[in-house]
């Protein structure tokens, strides 16, 4: 299987006559696409702002973001299963706007969850905003929705999603252009003395069940779902999106999921990429030791790894299920790491906190701490649903690491750690 | 001239051993004992200014009183550096050390720093305070400790930043800070695993818990006659949540009466808990507090008594001391109320 990513480089956005790239510049046609936003009748109005890499903006609460893509070969499998048909994806060819993003609002989040991209705030002394948050330096779309009255949580959620991916995809597909790059995806054959890697990846925690409709993995909600490998191109490729609550992850880390690109950057060199096997974090114990079983099975036997990296979503009783099928891994012989976020709270740094203890368990990278404070200094521009959310959250304000968007990233994007002193 | 004052037991400032270990605490310019290899650690324009030595009794059968006797002493001493010990796994010696540094840094707003075995009571009452370095169990790496010691004492009192607990071999304070690493988590995950692969060394950037196994008691033998108690960490709670009982990592428990009630009305209750899903919790408590249960079997006569009271709390992150002490404090009540078993149900 093999994908080819068609890049084209963004460095600004405007509005245009048509959708088209000139000298790296990205035209949109309002018009067009928010009547193409407004096609879901769910949509009483949207309102579309541009905001430049690098501008003193607070976004928020940020539903979502996608990164603009759209598939050339085959031409409309778009997110299968959710924005299009169920056709095959990873392999042919992807057009992708690299250097911006689209993010939707959620007008309606709940209470103490506001997740906030700030493009300038620099809440860690001596890094810059850019080294601090991967979308400060990216150019933004923000689509600001208004919901008809009336609508259920789900439906609220499933508008917001379809909307975020529909605004992505059609930057993409109309534009006309020679690609600036091109990268290329392949489990090729390599060296068979060099170590064989899988990545499990926990694609959701179901201590928040999907609904119905709520699709996670082409169009499938997942709610059940039983351990399944996965082709890597698969997951970057718009087949995995994550749940409506994706707690410190976003669909645009999905894209660029940074421990598949990781593990391909070193294919060939470092390591043998084995392939992903994918799985959730599930809410009954026969459920989670299923998982366990299959998990160790499929990369021990399946995929015949000598090593795993694991990584979690959701909050924290998912670490228990990473930390099951990590130690049955160890059992069967495959050293394992995993990406986590400790538990410890702020109150007292000896005693962790983990939900795990296994001295097989020795390897865990730090993906930061919710008991972080991100400071931010006041900005000049905010984006939000309503001018009196607009007004609240334009002067100096403290954000949680968890909802501070682009900072804190389970899936490995970030810099951002946790240490005790 | 920078002061170095040191702290020693009655053993380590060879007065003698555990025959000795009442004498109070007394002042010396003689250099003795970790003292000598202390001043052969000393930089130009370094001195060791005086050493205080006191028994480990004294102090432990009267701490407050022997601190402020030792303290006294350290303040004619006028240290610009004080170490402690170390104190490795010697118990009382490390509290007296841990103790005393406290003092010292609180008082005199001097840099103090003590070193001591991981099980030493010293560390647990103290690293929150104190900074406290690891040691091995016994004094064969004397030199090299108080070598540390002083290294981390000296960048105290010059101001400079600490170094990570692990680059710099001591206990957490506890203070959780974010910080950028040299690579994305991604890249390090898949570091840390080739490493692991090739038997290269690695360290774990979280925390490794280590649990004591709890110790199960008798079973019951008579369960007709036994006054049983509903215990929860789901957050059940009256609706308004009277006692404030915290969504996450709760810091108190609360215990609610059940008498007279033969079901838990889900208007009555709310759930306190942010960890799970609890609509299921909401549209029936007995989901997670099993009252309607317990009276049945109350009723049948299989248990003697439902217990009055259902207690709660909200385990959710809840660290580990912190949990330990809730369940100390749900233990004393529900030994001091007669209760014989527990159920205990989680989410």
């Amino acid at each position: 299987m093999r994908l080819t990513w068609r890049v084209h480089r963004i460095s600004g956005l405007r509005w245009g006559e048509a959708t088209r790239i000139e000298a790296g510049t990205l035209h949109i046609e309002r018009e067009a696409l928010t009547a193409d936003l407004l096609q879901d009748q769910r949509l009483s109005g949207v309102d579309l702002q541009l905001v430049a890499g690098g501008e003193s903006c607070r976004i928020l609460p940020v539903f979502d973001i996608v990164e603009p893509r759209a598939k050339i070969e085959p031409a409309g499998a778009d997110f299968p299963g959710v924005l299009t048909p169920v056709r095959a994806v990873g392999m042919g060819a992807t057009r992708v706007l690299r250097g911006m993003a689209v993010e939707i609002l959620d007008p309606s989040p709940p209470p103490n969850r506001v997740p906030i991209l700030d493009l300038t705030a620099t809440p860690l002394d001596g890094w810059s905003a850019a080294e601090q948050c991967r979308y400060a330096s990216l150019q933004h779309l923000v689509v600001v929705p208004r919901l008809q009255a009336g609508l259920d949580v789900n439906e609220r959620c499933q508008a917001l999603r379809l909307a975020n991916l529909r605004a992505a995809t059609f930057l993409a597909r109309n534009i006309d252009a020679e690609p600036d790059e091109e990268q290329s995806f392949e489990l090729t054959a390599v060296d068979e003395s060099l170590r064989r890697v899988a990545y499990v990846y926990q694609m959701h925690s179901h201590q928040r069940p999907t609904v119905p409709g709520e699709g996670l993995l082409y169009g499938d909600n997942c709610r059940h779902l039983l351990p399944t490998i996965v082709h890597p191109n698969e997951v970057i490729d718009g087949a995995v999106l994550r749940a409506y609550d994706g707690l410190a992850i976003q669909t645009y880390g999905i894209q660029n999921h940074a421990v598949i690109l990781d593990l391909y950057r070193r294919h060939g060199h470092d390591l043998n990429f084995a392939g992903v096997v994918v799985n959730v974090a599930n809410q009954l114990p026969e459920e989670r030791d299923r998982a366990t079983v299959m998990t160790g099975n499929l990369v021990k036997y399946a995929l015949k790894a000598d090593g795993a990296v694991f990584s979690k979503s959701g909050g924290g009783a998912p670490h228990v299920d990473m930390a099951l099928a990590a130690a049955r891994c160890e059992e069967l012989g495959v050293k394992t790491s995993m990406l986590a976020w400790d538990l410890t709270s702020s109150d007292d740094g000896l005693q962790g906190a983990t939900l795990f203890s296994s001295p097989l368990l020795n390897a865990i990278v730090s993906v930061g701490s919710n008991n972080v404070d991100l400071p931010m200094p006041p900005v000049e521009r905010v984006i939000a649903p309503t001018p009196d959310m607009a007004e609240r959250y334009q002067g100096q304000i403290v954000v949680q690491a968890l909802r501070g968007v682009g900072m804190m990233d389970q899936l490995g994007s970030s810099r951002f750690t946790a240490t005790f002193y | 001239m920078t002061r170095v004052v040191l702290y020693l037991n009655q053993f380590f400032g060879q007065i003698g051993g555990e025959d000795m270990a009442g004498v109070p605490p007394r002042f010396t310019s003689e250099v003795l004992g970790p003292g000598r290899a202390l001043a052969g650690l000393l930089a130009e324009g370094e001195e060791l200014a005086g050493t205080i030595i006191c028994g480990d009794n004294y102090f432990s059968d009267q701490p407050e009183k022997a601190a402020a006797e030792c303290l006294g002493h350290v303040r004619l001493a006028a240290p610009d550096i004080f170490l402690a010990g170390p104190a490795f796994n010697a118990g009382r010696y490390g509290v007296a050390c841990g103790a005393l540094c406290k003092c010292v840094l609180a008082e005199l707003g001097v840099p103090a720093v003590t070193a001591m075995f991981e099980e030493n009571p010293g560390v647990d009452l103290f690293h929150r305070e104190v900074l406290i370095l690891h040691t091995g169990q016994n004094a064969a790496t004397m030199r090299e400790t108080l070598a540390r010691m002083l290294r981390l004492a000296r960048k105290l009192r010059a101001g400079e930043p600490l170094g990570k607990p692990r680059d710099e071999s001591y206990f957490p304070r506890g203070y959780v800070v974010g910080e950028l690493a040299e690579k994305p988590a991604a890249e390090r995950a898949v570091d840390m695993l080739l490493a692991k692969l090739a038997g290269q060394p690695f360290e774990t950037e979280v925390p490794l818990p280590a649990f004591d196994p709890p110790q199960a008691p008798e079973p019951l033998k008579d369960m007709a006659h036994a006054k049983v108690a509903l215990v929860t960490d789901g957050g059940l709670v009256p609706a308004g949540n009277p006692d404030g009982i915290e969504v996450s990592a709760a810091t108190k428990f609360a215990a609610y009466s059940v008498v007279g009630l033969e079901r838990l009305e889900p208007a009555n209750y709310d759930v306190s808990h942010g960890g799970y899903d609890n609509r299921y919790v909401k549209q029936d408590p007995h989901r997670l507090v099993p009252l309607d249960v317990a009276r049945e079997l109350e009723r049948e006569g299989r248990i003697g008594q439902v217990y009055d009271q259902f207690l709660t709390t909200t385990g959710l992150s809840n660290p580990v001391n912190n949990s330990r002490r809730l369940g100390r404090g749900m233990a004393e009540h529900l030994k001091a109320a007669g209760v014989d078993a527990v159920i205990l149900t989680s989410t």
